[in-house]
């Protein structure tokens, strides 16, 4: 095969939609000039599961079996397996591994890390043996969800770095504009866009405005977005093993704490991580089954065998699947539970809505101005999902040969695209400022800085601070810098707005050491923001002391 | 909108993004759909599962006698045990048969009907407003008339009127698939499709003729042998074997077993296993166990298949009309296609023989001939307006039959390819044997017209009173114009016990 015409001093970019529960890469194919996702061990979705084992010929060191077959292995080898790392990006928690009775302890970046580079390695193979492609995906786009932390979005780059992409060349973009792109690409009329992406771990409304010009691409812009980075298909799971737990309760009179690997009820502590893998498993089964039948049966029989056989062999509707209120808190923290407490299916399918309503206000719309609905994430294949959006907005979602599993994922490659070959035309993503960001400032008042749908250059946007800060006391040498983001529509327009207000979200916070003493209000510290294309945002902080004294700190380096 | 009122449609008007016109392949194993793409002039696949799995689906349907449900494709495999599961609809085609459903008897086609009306609802997942203009639905080169007549009742009962339907041999879809316009020069094109219940291939001289594409069938050849539902066999048998120590399967688990192989029976086939054993594991046992599974017992599996694949693709090359036989270096393309050329094996083994420029393979093998019945369709609306025409003298153009001049009994359908292995019939005598019969030997044209081909003589048949002499009537095609029909006396019962008599005649068409 022959070159391909791009400029490759910028080497091969990949697209990765990095999910909780599955991730799928694509890579922009120039001959049939379209989005193409790359099978992963024969499968166009690779579970986001990761698996250690002792090395066979080097006892200290771990070997590493990713996707399908570690999924798999989970049941056999809780101890070693880490399902779901997404949750945990965004988190200073270690992970503890097991392995041969040994623990190891990774951070959450270096997991994930581990998981792209297992994704970039078969993606550099496929390049290569199936495309005709030499050289190796050195940069990659990865989504996040559109209402994920700096944090996160720090730690999913870190994570690329660690799997061997060249740190100049990650970029983070949202997840519901890559899945708009790869519908405008074929779209001819202006529209705004509710993207519905309801994934594993997270969901998220986007409104997004698609403009055509008469000669131009389509251009996206996001309207407004809201979500919940806490709600996913995994607790609809949870609610299909409260009612297996419910069963599973009344049969052994409650003397068995699943969830307490310490309790004295004579079950190891191995068996219970056994039977709460397998319990996971059959719930999201039946989930999924639920979507095509009105019942289906879960089968565990035996779910524990020492020191008593417990068999689960029952019945789950349809109904009692979207009407079943959570009442275990299943190994949840205490704060976690709270919010699924007395919760049904539909009560959380519910909660998705309130986003999407909060969202179409954040940007001043009605239902009757959205033209086209896109259902993303697995979750939304949920039949209740369907039917809640179609009563809401009068008209049924958009349907697309693109399948929603992937739709993420292609967007990200055409990213690329744009990014290997600057001169190309496709849709243009106009980032934009998504919400309001700015600073604490004293009496616990939000000093905005960015507004709202600013549009971000290329190299990023920087805004000053309209005023400097001043000391609130004398002789102060630190001062607190806390970053603040305004989620909440209709805040702006008030005077006051403070920061403990709901909807307000903190984003990172620091201070600034080594202020000259003075008296108060002598010394002004300049702060100056700064947000990338991939809406990270930092945040340099100046003392302006005439004494020379100079500090600038970087928000994104201070997650200590 | 029929097929002719389409066709009828000013040309820019054909290119409604409503209009659907369809390909259909359906397997007995698995089923693909794939539509013609107006704006881009080319067929494209439609992938059932949404993305999740493989583009096909299995052509499999589950009732649930519960809830009155019918549940279809993966779901129904991976939930086998829960109600009644019928599959190999496509073989059941031209028995006209009835099925148990839950207690009621409804007919085959009723219930294959289900399953067309669910697949072609994939289209209106695509686009709500869509209308099919058109389907062409591929089947087997050697369907029979009934199978054929029963299959497009089965659409009608989808909802799909016969005008909209063609059915067209699969072979043709994918040479259709292929040659969107004739070679500049004429070539020799070799078709290999490893399907669920054989394996087909075919070899073609592929030459321009009046702006059109002319294709001559050389040979064709048939296996069934190592299709993909005997390795899917003895995958099955294998990943059982690690399950317990005799091999047996306690029957409990055989459908769980069943499904596990559907799920896991790709990992032999791809390149992990060659560098590194992979692991399966038995979560649906308990307690749940694992199993190393290493290249080497991978290869020992396959190594039968692989030996006679080669062996086939000799035959196809050998077996040709005018009796010589072709080199590799004669054959300019080799097309591969079929769910089984997603094994590297399979893919490894053409490569061996053949060029790799020459070699063409496919990014989902398995979705080729519906991508190609739809090129047929569009052919057939006038999208396309390159004429393809496939000449075949391996195949039987007429029923062939025995006549007594007023009924025609058919003892070799038509569409059926003179090298296949045709059964026996057997055959009574409507009056007394006293001395000699005789019988004709006869043609029957697709539009009913009769030709004496050979008169038999019979003498000597023991005497017997009316309605008592059975015949049985083997026929052997020596080519595609030669064949001999022995006759022998069976006998009816004890009271007419069966004599020696035989006779051999030599027929030609």
């Amino acid at each position: 095969m022959g070159t391909l015409g791009l400029d490759m001093e910028r080497g091969l970019f990949l697209g990765i939609d990095f999910g909780t529960t599955n991730s799928v890469v694509s890579i922009y194919n120039f001959t049939e000039g379209e989005a193409q996702t790359i099978p992963i061990d024969g499968s166009n979705i690779f579970p986001t599961a990761i698996q250690f084992e002792s090395d066979p010929e080097d006892e200290n060191k771990l070997s590493r079996i990713f996707g399908v077959q570690a999924k798999e292995a989970a049941i056999i080898y809780p101890l070693s397996t880490i399902l779901s790392i997404k949750r945990y990006l965004g988190s200073d928690q270690k992970l503890t591994v097991n392995v041969d009775d040994k623990d190891y302890q990774f951070s959450p970046e270096q997991i994930a890390g581990e998981i792209l580079g297992y994704l970039k390695q078969k993606a550099d193979e496929y390049a290569q043996e199936e495309m005709g492609i030499t050289g190796e995906f050195s940069g990659c786009v990865i989504t996040v969800p559109a209402n994920s932390t700096d944090k996160q979005k720090k730690m999913t780059k870190d994570a690329a770095i660690f799997a061997g992409f060249d740190p100049e060349s990650i970029y983070l973009r949202l997840e519901p504009a890559a899945s708009a792109i790869s519908y405008a690409v074929n779209e001819e009329a202006n529209k705004k866009v509710l993207v519905y992406d309801f994934g594993g771990g997270t969901f998220d409304a986007c409104v997004l405005e698609i403009k055509t010009e008469e000669a131009g691409e389509p251009t996206i812009s996001i309207i407004s977005t809201y979500g919940d980075n806490d709600l996913g298909g995994n607790d609809i799971d949870k609610v299909i093993i409260d009612i297996v737990y419910e069963e599973f309760k009344k049969i052994t009179g409650e003397e068995i704490d699943l969830f307490d690997e310490d309790a004295d009820d004579g079950v190891s502590k191995r068996q219970k991580k056994v039977a709460l893998v397998r319990l996971q498993q059959a719930a999201n089964q039946a989930k999924e089954r639920l979507s095509q039948t009105k019942t289906t049966k879960v089968t565990l029989a035996p779910l524990i065998q020492e020191p008593r056989i417990v068999n689960i062999n029952m019945e789950i509707t349809r109904e009692q699947f979207l009407t079943h209120k959570r009442v275990n808190a299943l190994g949840d923290s205490q704060e976690a539970y709270e919010k699924f407490c007395d919760k049904s299916v539909s009560d959380l399918i519910d909660e998705t809505l309130n986003c999407v309503s909060r969202c179409l206000e954040a940007g001043g719309l009605a239902e009757a101005d959205i033209d086209e609905i896109f259902l993303v994430g697995g979750s939304s294949s949920i039949l209740y999902v369907g039917e809640k959006i179609t009563e809401r907005f009068g008209k049924e979602p958009f349907k697309s040969k693109i399948s929603p599993a992937l739709s993420i994922s292609q967007g990200a490659a055409y990213y690329c695209n744009m990014i290997m070959m600057p001169t190309v035309r496709g849709p243009v993503v106009q980032e934009r400022t998504i919400h309001p960001l700015g600073l604490e400032i004293a009496g616990r008042r939000f000093m905005e800085i960015v507004p709202a749908g600013l549009d971000i250059p290329k190299d990023g946007l920087t805004v000053d601070a309209p005023e400097p800060l001043m000391t609130n006391h004398d002789n102060v040498t630190s001062m607190a810098i806390v970053a603040y983001e305004n989620t909440v529509p209709g805040l702006d327009a008030e005077k006051n707005i403070t920061v403990n207000q709901e909807g307000m979200k903190r984003l990172a916070g620091t201070s600034l050491r080594g202020i000259p003493q003075g008296v108060r209000g002598q010394e002004k510290v300049k702060v100056i923001f700064h947000v990338g294309q991939d809406n990270m945002l930092r945040v340099m902080a100046k003392s302006l002391s005439t004494d020379g004294v100079v500090t600038e700190l970087s928000v994104d380096e201070l997650y200590v | 909108m029929n097929w002719k009122k389409y066709k009828s449609l000013p040309a820019e008007k054909k290119k409604d993004e409503a209009y659907y016109i369809i390909g259909l392949d359906i397997g007995n194993d698995s089923s693909a759909i794939a539509f013609y793409n107006l704006a881009e002039n080319s067929a494209e696949a439609i992938d059932l599962s949404g993305g999740y799995g493989k583009p096909s689906i299995p052509t499999v349907m589950q009732y649930i006698p519960e809830t009155k449900e019918w549940v279809f494709g993966e779901y129904a495999v991976l939930n086998a045990g829960a109600g009644t599961v019928f599959s190999s609809m496509l073989a059941r085609m031209g028995r006209f048969d009835y099925l148990d459903v839950g207690g009621r008897s409804l007919s085959v086609a009723g219930v294959f009907a289900l399953f067309i009306k669910e697949m072609l609802a994939s289209v209106k997942n695509i686009n709500p407003k869509a209308e099919i203009v058109g389907i062409v639905v591929s089947v087997p080169a050697y369907f029979s008339a009934q199978a054929h007549e029963e299959l497009t009742r089965v659409f009608k009962q989808a909802g799909y009127e016969k005008e909209l339907i063609a059915l067209v041999p699969d072979r043709e879809c994918v040479l259709a698939h292929h040659y969107q316009a004739p070679p500049k020069t004429p070539e020799n094109a070799l078709l290999l499709d490893i399907g669920s219940r054989e394996l087909r291939g075919g070899l073609y001289s592929v030459a321009e003729k009046d702006g059109g594409i002319s294709v001559v069938s050389l040979s064709s050849v048939f296996d069934s042998e190592i299709s993909l539902s005997f390795l899917t066999k003895d995958i099955n048998a294998l990943f059982g074997s690690f399950l317990s120590d005799d091999g047996e399967v306690a029957s409990n688990l055989k459908e769980q077993l069943k499904a596990f192989t559907y799920q896991h029976k790709d990992i032999l086939f791809q390149k992990n296993i060659r560098t590194k054993p992979q692991k399966l594991y038995y979560n649906f046992v308990y307690p749940p166990v694992q199993h190393t599974l290493t290249n080497e017992r991978v290869q020992e599996l396959i190594a039968p298949y692989n030996k006679r694949f080669n062996r086939f693709i000799g035959d196809v090359m050998a077996k040709s009309l005018s009796g010589k036989a072709f080199a590799p270096a004669q054959i300019d393309t080799v097309l591969c296609v079929g769910g089984g050329f997603d094994m590297l094996w399979a893919k490894e083994a053409v490569a061996s023989i053949f060029p790799k420029e020459r070699v063409k393979f496919y990014k989902n093998p398995k979705m080729i001939t519906a991508e190609g019945a739809a090129c047929i369709a569009a052919r057939e609306l006038g999208i396309i307006d390159t004429p393809l025409a496939i000449e075949d003298k391996h195949q039987l153009t007429n029923d062939i039959g025995l006549s007594d001049g007023k009924n025609f009994l058919t003892l070799i359908e038509r569409n059926g390819f003179w090298w296949q292995q045709h059964p026996s019939k057997l055959f009574l005598v409507n009056s007394a044997v006293e001395g000699e019969i005789s019988l004709d030997i006869a043609e029957l044209s697709p539009t009913g017209d009769g030709r004496t081909v050979s008169k038999m003589q019979l003498d000597g048949l023991p005497p017997r009173p009316k309605g008592v002499t059975r015949l049985e009537v083997s026929p052997t095609f020596h080519s595609n114009t030669e064949l001999t029909i022995k006759i022998t006396d069976m006998g009816f019962g004890d009271l007419f016990p069966k004599s020696n008599y035989a006779r051999e005649f030599l027929v030609k068409i």
